[in-house]
């Protein structure tokens, strides 16, 4: 181990033994890992302790001020260039709901899409993961836990004693 | 509507002890389609076909854009022809792929998982051809954007009590959220390519679709609740996409298409039609690409309960609209209806009824439920049935409407026929290409099966 | 169609010179679509040149100063003179733009006009345009000059003077033209030898030398006999203006008058009877000798024993009203009909007519006994070989007449035939020399009104092409020089050496009308029968002798001179709505015995001549007999009117020309497509075009303003615009439509676009087929915009391109029009009209001579629709504006209104309590059509009322379905 490392990358072949790896892991202290699965692994969240995701909540704000702001739109529209429409009054809200909802859902849509692009830190084309061979099967059949080497609690002493405690099918340092 | 299927968990997932599935070979059978390519004469003759179809399509926009809507059999009083027709019968295929996506995956129904990617993918071709039309029957096409509000010197704004600017929003942010939604559902699996692929080329192309998804956990976190959250949205959306197509008819005073049960009948109509047209390209597909294993009997069994259930809200619409003529008794509704029934446009009325009522009954037998030749034919008929239902709905509204002095007829013309075949030529062409380079089924959801199933035993 | 159009053609004889003619003349396609028909009449513009065009006439004219009620238009100005018609004047306004005629109105001054005009008047300044009109002199079919022609006359002509004109023929139309028979007369003067001839296509209302005057405000009681008073007669105008004032309601007061109606075929007079009947003229005798029997006083069911119920309901109901020695009658006999019903009516006008009915001596100089007779005495003449010079003017006797007449064989019996005409016709064709002939609006000349008054007729421009007037041509043809047509009218109207004829003659110029000038008569009438005389009887109806096949007028193209008029081809004929070609009108019973439905090709077959046409089914058709419509079918006529439909003039012939019973009729088994623009004739027992009983009237409430509505209403300040149609005196004569389509721009669409359903024309007027089946009516329902206060078209419009002004006009705004159609399929009138192609002219095009600066020419994608003439309305709010005041009642008028020889269209302000409008729809006649879908129209329409025994028929619509 003389080569700079940025921490190991322990494999599993079942999501069961990920999951116990991250309570371990928890339960060690260490706190600046991260899970790689071919799936969404019910629960590793939970164990890992983590903040549910926020999108739903920006989003329903973000669909509600599209569809106001629409509705002002055609509001604004129709005074604007007041003119006699087939009799109907400049303000027939009732025929201005549709496009109101259909604004705000593109709002919430496209708003959400970018949040999730952000908090998961996409698009990011390169990371030190992908250097290990093996990494490539994290995307099909195989479950990754990456012990970082920037944890407080992280040492090549505790990462032996916390990999004693597991049976992974392999363990790769991440070249710096 | 789906709750007549309580004890699916069960039976609908793919039963790994039974096909030997697992998350290895699930990548291996889906992922080497895109990636390996088998050559496949299938594929080819398909494709080229469909390929004329796109050529026939460019030729007619073509001679359009030279002569003008003319060239059409339009006319006054039957101002709307095909471009109408073929614009609410795509739009209305384009319902099933957000549906089995949206709102079965939010009633919990499993069975979706093994063909939510491709209809998804058929939804968005189909919006594609859907959303041609409406420019194409413009009178003058080169000023489409008059319908978009911007600041503009005249200070003119669209006019927004019109159901055709509503039809603008729809369907545009119908197409926009379709596609999102189904690229966001890719990001797994083009990161599985990106992993599996051979060459440097195809290895670049899908990671950079990829945007460098790595299945992290905050990734997975994030992703699952924006893809519940988008299914959450899809799902009203879907509903209001076609209820506003309905409204195009139903705000009009024009007997016909003046009625209220519209807005349901016509999302009933389109998810009838989308679910239609998913069997029709789903049956010989799992044949041919052996995906047997993913789409199975089970599945064609669910879409024809389906197809059957829709069926009946769609012939409860058309009851309606008889009935609605005789309780009102209206003078002009009464005799739009004598008159579709009667008319010279009865043959298609009566083939419209026996496509979209009759056909379906077949399917009350399990045993013809699990037959994929009947169950194939009656998908076809619904298709054509729906098409015929649109026909009836826009032509023999208009041909014969108040003033008997200007009645007349509608004769479709040869460029009607070649502008309609090309859109289906572009749906096709379409659908091959992303069953040559994208994974049909979503090898992510499969291996969420797999594991809960692992990690349930 | 075209296959059969062709075969139904006269055999063409072998042009006697090679086919030079104008290209495209001759070979042109048997349906050519707008685009083809305008490129080739850009080419042949090419070759005519626009030299002549727009360039104002050189001679002073004089402009019509004092304008009444004359919609003002900035840069317009109004010339008074007259349109000629049958040989009689018909008082029209030019309106002339930069030097170019635009639009013809009805001249208020004239007495046969009255301000208003008919259909084919409100084409006649499309035809001054026409490109196929003859470019130049033709010498055997090669381009000439008048100097050429000139020159080989002097030749001729001292020979002729030598011979006293011996040898000398003139063949002419009737006419009225003082100066064009002071000519004519000088030449049989200066050469007693030569012989004058006259030739017209169709039979006419003067006949031998006296010709009715009627005044159809007068009778209570008229009884129509196969007339057309009210569209064919040369005074229709005057007639239709004077019968409409007894039938229609004044502040809810009425003073109908009854009519009774026997005729072979419907006509617009006729169908204007509370009671019609359709007969043979055979079976009218009979009709007639009953009613004679009642009125002399004999028992009315022996009289009416051998009549059918319907028949006898109408000698009772017409002998009952005649013995109310109160009422005053007319009867009025159409031309078609043999003497004897003439001498009928004679009888019975001498005692029931009062002074409704006078016999004038004729103004038409056949009369004349210097004129030695019709075409068939000029052929005698030429196969004696006494005519070696024969000039045509006007007339276009290879056409027209019948197959036992060989005219072109004549005519090249003779060395030196010349045509003068304004189009390289038929009869030019068979000529050695064609001279083109000056359109009225291109040349000075006189006529005289049907009732006598005399018009200077003034050109507005320089003729287009070489062309001179008749009697610049006759003075060339005497003298040997020329003389200007104006020094040759003002000759004529110069009494001697009065002092202040500039005065005079420029006050007849200004108002278009000479008063004081007594026609001159040229015999005295024949002696009327008196009020005593008894009826004289007619032959009882004999056995059936078959089919009776009739011959009738065309209501758009006349006698066929107006065949190459795209307007009058492309509207909808009277009853069958029938565009771009005429058809075999069939009555239903025979139609039915010969198993034919509309298209179905039938022979028809004499001695001498054979022709094949489609069939229309028209109810009201007498049994067993089938109308021929004249006037289509040319060989020669030009581009627009080639092979369109088929001439009947070859079949005709016998005793009594008009009506012929030793037709073969059979169906051959072919099928044609015949292009009309209504498809279906009865109402489906809806509430569209109202008609109420007079006691059903008495009893009617006046439709109040639905006032059920979500949404407030929108304040309408200053002006309201609004119209109202009477329905009880539209008679659906067409000009309404035409004098649209010449105001507003409105294109030519071409057969094959019509048959799609794309015709362009923004007022259409409706027929429906309606009461008792044994005597239907058709009832005209003329459709605009109804410019709706809830417009459906407005609110479903996605770019706001149909809106409301603020005076509550539905407008449409051209540029801002995507062209969605949803207007269109929201609209329940159906009064809107797409360009689905590119119906403009192209580039150059001598249409847009025609064309009003005042209004947009649309492009391809665009809808459009009735505008209330806003042209007119926003040049009257100028003027109005100009001189500080609003605008005047009757000021502003809409085209529809202005032409509308009833007064059957109404416009103005709703907002103002007094207007003409405004009383109008207090009427209690006056209701909204579909009305119950509350979209408010502000077009609305007064029932027709028609007298309570009218109202007895049953009605049966169904067996019209």
């Amino acid at each position: 181990m003389t080569a700079r490392t940025q921490g190991i990358l322990i494999e599993f072949t079942e999501p069961d033994g990920l999951l116990d790896a991250v309570r371990r892991a928890r339960e060690a202290g260490f706190t600046r890992f991260e899970t790689f699965a071919p799936y969404p692994v019910e629960d590793l969240e939970k164990v890992a302790r983590r903040k549910p995701s926020p999108v739903p909540g920006i989003m329903l704000v973000a669909g509600l001020l599209g569809a106001l702001g629409g509705f002002f739109l055609q509001v604004y529209a129709a005074q604007d260039y007041p003119v006699d429409v087939g009799g109907r009054p400049l303000f027939s809200w009732p025929a201005f709901v549709p496009v109101s909802f259909e604004l705000g859902v593109l709002t919430a849509v496209l708003v959400g899409i970018a949040t999730f692009l952000v908090r998961a830190g996409l698009p990011r084309y390169d990371h030190p993961a992908f250097a290990v061979k093996r990494f490539a099967r994290a995307s099909s059949d195989r479950f990754f836990l990456w012990l970082r080497d920037d944890d407080p609690q992280y040492s090549a002493d505790a990462a032996q004693i916390f990999l004693d405690a597991l049976k992974p099918e392999s363990v790769t340092e991440v070249p710096a | 509507m789906i709750s007549h299927e309580p004890h699916s968990r069960q039976t609908d997932v793919p039963n790994p002890s039974r096909t030997g599935m697992t998350f290895s070979s699930i990548t291996a059978d889906i992922s080497h389609l895109p990636l390996e390519r088998p050559r496949s004469r299938f594929w080819w003759t398909g494709f080229l076909v469909a390929f004329a179809g796109v050529m026939a399509l460019v030729a007619s926009i073509g001679w359009l854009f030279l002569r003008g809507v003319g060239v059409w059999g339009i006319n006054m009083p039957v101002a709307w022809g095909f471009a109408i027709v073929n614009f609410v019968w795509w739009i209305g295929i384009g319902h099933a792929g957000t549906f089995i996506s949206a709102i079965l995956l939010l009633l919990h129904q499993r069975w979706r998982t093994s063909i939510s990617r491709f209809t998804e993918a058929m939804t968005l071709f189909a919006v594609a051809c859907a959303g041609i039309y409406p420019l194409l029957h413009l009178g003058r096409p080169q000023f489409f954007y008059w319908l978009v509000p911007y600041p503009d010197t005249m200070g003119l704004w669209p006019q927004f009590r019109s159901p055709l600017v509503w039809d603008v929003f729809a369907v545009s942010t119908y197409a926009t959220v379709s596609l999102l939604f189904w690229y966001i559902g890719l990001l797994p699996d083009l990161a599985t390519l990106r992993d599996k692929a051979g060459t440097r080329l195809k290895q670049r192309l899908y990671g950079l679709f990829s945007l460098g998804w790595r299945g992290d956990g905050r990734h997975w976190a994030h992703y699952e609740r924006l893809y519940l959250t988008l299914a959450g949205l899809a799902a009203p959306l879907v509903v209001s996409v076609h209820s506003i197509v309905g409204l195009d008819f139903a705000v009009a005073i024009l007997p016909g298409w003046h009625s209220t049960i519209f807005p349901p009948y016509f999302v009933a109509g389109a998810i009838f039609s989308g679910f239609a047209m998913v069997l029709t390209l789903v049956i010989p597909l799992r044949r041919v690409y052996r995906l047997e294993n993913y789409i199975t009997v089970r599945h064609l069994e669910l879409m024809a309960k389906v197809l059957m259930a829709m069926g009946w809200i769609v012939a409860y619409g058309y009851f309606a609209e008889f009935f609605d003529a005789w309780r009102t008794g209206d003078l002009y509704e009464r005799f739009v209806a004598a008159n579709r029934a009667t008319g010279p446009y009865a043959p298609w009325f009566w083939a419209l009824m026996a496509c979209n009522i009759l056909a379906p009954q077949l399917l009350w037998p399990r045993a013809l439920r699990q037959n994929t030749c009947v169950l194939f034919g009656v998908a076809l008929a619904v298709n054509v049935g729906m098409w015929v239902e649109r026909f009836i709905i826009v032509v023999t509204s208009l041909h014969r409407d108040f003033l008997p002095s200007s009645w007349g007829m509608y004769h479709p013309t040869f460029w009607d026929w070649t502008t309609f075949l090309g859109t289906i030529g572009l749906f096709v062409a379409l659908l091959f290409l992303f069953l040559r380079f994208l994974p049909a089924v979503s090898m992510a959801e499969m291996r969420s099966l797999v594991g809960e199933k692992e990690t349930h035993v | 169609m075209s296959a059969h159009c062709h075969s139904s053609t006269p055999p063409a004889f072998p042009p006697r010179k090679g086919n030079e003619f104008l290209p495209g003349a001759s070979h042109w396609p048997a349906d050519l679509s707008r685009r083809e028909f305008l490129q080739l009449m850009g080419a042949s513009l090419a070759l005519a040149g626009l030299a002549g065009c727009g360039r104002p006439s050189s001679e002073k004219i004089v402009p019509y100063v004092r304008p009444p009620e004359m919609t003002p238009s900035p840069d317009a100005a109004w010339y008074a003179t007259a349109m000629p018609w049958q040989g009689y004047a018909r008082g029209v306004l030019a309106k002339s733009i930069h030097g170019r005629p635009i639009k013809l109105e009805g001249n208020p001054d004239h007495p046969e006009s009255l301000g208003a005009t008919d259909a084919i008047t409100q084409a006649a300044i499309l035809s001054l345009y026409d490109p196929d009109r003859s470019p130049a002199p033709l010498r055997d079919a090669q381009v000439s000059s008048w100097e050429i022609f000139e020159r080989e006359w002097l030749v001729r002509h001292s020979d002729l003077a030598a011979r006293k004109g011996a040898g000398f023929a003139l063949l002419t139309e009737p006419t009225t033209s003082p100066t064009l028979l002071r000519e004519i007369h000088a030449l049989l003067d200066a050469w007693p030898e030569a012989r004058w001839f006259q030739h017209t296509a169709l039979p006419r209302y003067d006949r031998d030398g006296t010709q009715d005057d009627f005044d159809f405000s007068a009778p209570d009681i008229i009884l129509s006999l196969g007339a057309d008073s009210f569209y064919q007669h040369p005074a229709a105008l005057r007639h239709i203006r004077a019968f409409a004032s007894r039938r229609r309601s004044e502040n809810n007061a009425l003073r109908l008058n009854h009519v009774f109606a026997l005729e072979p075929t419907l006509s617009l007079t006729g169908n204007q009877a509370d009671l019609r009947l359709g007969l043979t003229p055979a079976r009218i005798g009979v009709v007639l000798n009953a009613l004679s029997r009642a009125l002399e006083g004999d028992d009315l069911d022996s009289a009416t024993a051998a009549l059918s119920e319907i028949e006898r309901r109408l000698v009772r109901e017409c002998s009952a009203l005649l013995r109310e020695n109160s009422r005053s009658a007319l009867c009025v006999v159409g031309p078609e009909l043999p003497g004897e019903f003439h001498a009928w009516a004679d009888a019975f006008n001498a005692r029931f007519a009062r002074d409704a009915a006078k016999k004038k001596p004729a103004l038409r100089s056949d009369g004349d006994q210097r004129a030695s007779g019709g075409l068939g005495a000029l052929i005698e003449e030429i196969e004696a070989g006494r005519v070696s010079n024969l000039c045509i003017l006007g007339a276009n006797p290879a056409y027209t007449a019948p197959a036992g007449l060989d005219v072109a064989g004549a005519l090249r019996r003779v060395a030196f035939p010349v045509h003068l005409g304004e189009y390289v016709d038929e009869t030019a064709r068979e000529c050695a020399w064609h001279l083109p002939e000056a359109h009225f609006l291109e040349t000075w000349s006189d006529l005289r009104a049907y009732s006598g008054t005399a018009t200077v007729l003034q050109p507005l421009v320089e003729p287009r092409h070489a062309g001179r007037s008749a009697a610049e041509f006759i003075h060339t043809l005497r003298t040997g020089e020329s003389r200007s047509a104006y020094d040759l009218v003002r000759e004529t109207w110069r009494a001697g050496n009065d002092s202040d004829f500039e005065t005079r003659w420029h006050g007849w110029l200004d108002r278009g009308v000479i008063d004081a000038v007594s026609a001159p008569r040229t015999r005295t009438p024949s002696p009327t029968a008196t009020a005593t005389a008894s009826f004289p009887r007619f032959p009882g109806e004999m056995a059936p002798r078959g089919v009776t096949v009739l011959f009738r007028a065309s209501a758009n193209l006349h006698d066929g001179r107006w065949a190459n008029n795209a307007w009058l081809q492309e509207l909808p004929q009277p009853f069958t709505a029938l565009v771009w070609e005429n058809a075999a009108l069939i009555d239903a019973g025979l139609a039915a015995r010969l198993s034919l439905k509309n298209g179905d090709v039938i022979s028809l077959e004499t001695s001498d001549a054979r022709l094949e046409a489609p069939v229309w089914i028209l109810p009201g058709q007498a049994p067993e007999t089938i109308t021929l419509p004249l006037g289509y079918g040319r060989t020669h006529g030009g581009g627009v009117a080639n092979a369109r439909g088929f001439s009947a003039y070859i079949l005709l012939g016998g005793s009594n020309p008009w009506q012929r019973d030793d037709v073969r009729v059979r169906r051959i088994g072919k099928s044609a497509t015949l292009v009309c623009t209504q498809g279906h004739f009865t109402m489906e027992g809806r509430d569209l075009a109202r008609s109420l009983t007079a006691s059903e009237f008495a009893k009617a409430k006046r439709e109040e303003d639905p006032a059920v509505t979500l949404f407030p209403a929108w304040a309408r300040e200053g002006y309201a615009w609004g119209m109202s149609i009477d329905l009880g005196t539209c008679f659906g004569c067409n000009a309404c439509v035409i004098a649209c389509q010449a105001e507003n721009n409105i294109p030519v669409v071409g057969r094959e676009q019509v048959a799609r359903g794309r015709e362009m024309h923004w007022i259409r007027i409706d027929r429906y087929f309606d009461g008792d089946p044994a005597a239907p009516r058709v009832l005209h329902q003329p459709i605009p915009c109804m410019h709706c206060e809830n417009a459906p078209c407005e609110v479903v419009c996605p770019v706001g391109a149909t809106v409301h002004t603020s005076e509550g006009v539905n407008d449409m705004v051209y540029n801002r029009c995507i062209g969605t159609r949803y207007c269109s399929n929201n609209c329940p009138y159906k009064v809107r009209r797409f360009n689905f192609l590119d119906y403009r002219a192209p580039e150059g095009s001598p249409v847009y001579l025609q064309s009003n600066p005042d209004v947009t020419v649309r492009e391809r994608g665009v809808m459009e629709k009735c505008t209330y003439c806003t042209q007119r309305i926003n040049a009257a709010r100028i003027t109005a504006e100009k001189e500080n005041r609003r605008i005047r009642d009757g000021e502003l008028r809409t085209a529809c209104q202005q032409v509308c020889p009833t007064e059957a269209i109404v416009f103005g302000d709703l907002n103002d309590p007094s207007s003409h409008v405004t009383q109008r729809k207090q009427e209690r006649s006056s209701y909204r059509l579909l009305g119950e879908l509350n979209t408010r129209p502000r077009t609305t329409y007064l029932a027709k009322i028609v007298p309570d025994s009218a109202g007895e028929s049953p009605r049966a619509q169904e067996s019209f379905a």
